[in-house]
């Protein structure tokens, strides 16, 4: 549990956008992980079986949260950069490009932040993040084009993650 | 490179259209809807769109490993909530056994008691 808990700990992060919610979702997580442990069948990676199970509880929680409340906080807690160190390009447009991703992640509403997530950080394929969500293929894939399209706005908007890496490369390379 | 920035206010109505293919190019997803993803091809603006794009979700990927550092409390506190739930666990299955244990001991008193009913000369005894 101690070596997967930070991954498990961040992807709630992710997914809920605040502490309180990510601490709640990794316990239920893990309660539930440790009752199912006999059906893990093991023809999938545990760390996946595990994301898979966050992303159901964290759907399951911020679904009853919104019940109650409009949106949710921003994500604005520090990174811890891990493999980015092994990857010459990802390590020059470095942290800017991570914290502009971060920051127009958190300000995607929860239920687009989820599919977005769930896909293009921790590629999940569609058919598991439409289980996990509790919608269907169709849906997922419509949230995630929505998400996309939202995503790129927002980051052509500011500026631009992708947008000013690889000029930065090319000066800090002259 | 261009990027996104500099990419998205030249976009044609018909970029417009392909907004959704660029990105599922960028992705390398195979179900790229056909006429939204000839435009893709045939179009400068859309194929650097793509590219910065597929940029974005390098670092999207490489985020993974990135890893948000918990409370130092929220460990010890779900370790805590797991060894109640075992106890429940285990309180749950004696109680389980204790239940079983006590049907059994019940049939066999009962099958004892029916047994001795209906052997002969128990009711002329009586």
């Amino acid at each position: 549990m101690r070596a997967t808990y930070s991954a498990t700990y961040t992807l709630a992060f992710r997914l809920t956008g605040n502490e309180d919610d990510a601490h709640d979702v990794v316990q239920d997580t893990y309660l539930r992980a440790y009752r199912g442990l006999r059906r893990f069948r093991g023809d999938a990676q545990f760390t996946t079986w595990l994301y898979r199970i966050t992303a159901n509880c964290s759907a399951n929680l911020l679904a009853k949260r919104a019940r109650h409340r409009t949106e949710l906080l921003r994500e604005d807690e520090p990174v811890v950069d891990g493999r980015a160190e092994a990857d010459p390009e990802l390590r020059m447009s470095g942290s800017d490009d991570r914290a502009r991703i971060s920051e127009a992640l958190s300000q995607l509403p929860w239920r687009l932040r989820q599919v977005v997530v769930l896909r293009d950080i921790y590629d999940l394929p569609h058919g598991a993040i439409a289980k996990e969500l509790g919608i269907s293929e169709a849906a997922a894939k419509v949230r995630l084009h929505r998400a996309r399209r939202r995503l790129r706005d927002l980051l052509s908007a500011g500026g631009g993650a992708a947008a000013g890496g690889e000029e930065r490369v090319r000066a800090n390379a002259g | 490179m261009r990027t996104l920035a500099e990419i998205v206010p030249l976009r044609t109505a018909a970029c417009r259209e392909a907004v959704d293919a660029v990105a599922e190019m960028a992705a390398g997803e195979d179900d790229v809807e056909p006429r939204a993803a000839a435009h893709v091809r045939s179009c400068l603006r859309c194929q650097a769109e793509v590219a910065a794009f597929r940029r974005v979700l390098k670092v999207m990927r490489s985020m993974r490993h990135d890893l948000v550092v918990p409370p130092a409390s929220s460990l010890a506190a779900v370790l805590k909530a797991l060894d109640e739930a075992a106890l429940d666990d285990s309180a749950g299955s004696w109680a389980l056994w204790a239940y079983l244990g006590g049907l059994t001991a019940a049939g066999a008193a009962g099958m004892i008691v029916w047994l001795t009913l209906r052997r002969p000369g128990w009711s002329q005894a009586g």
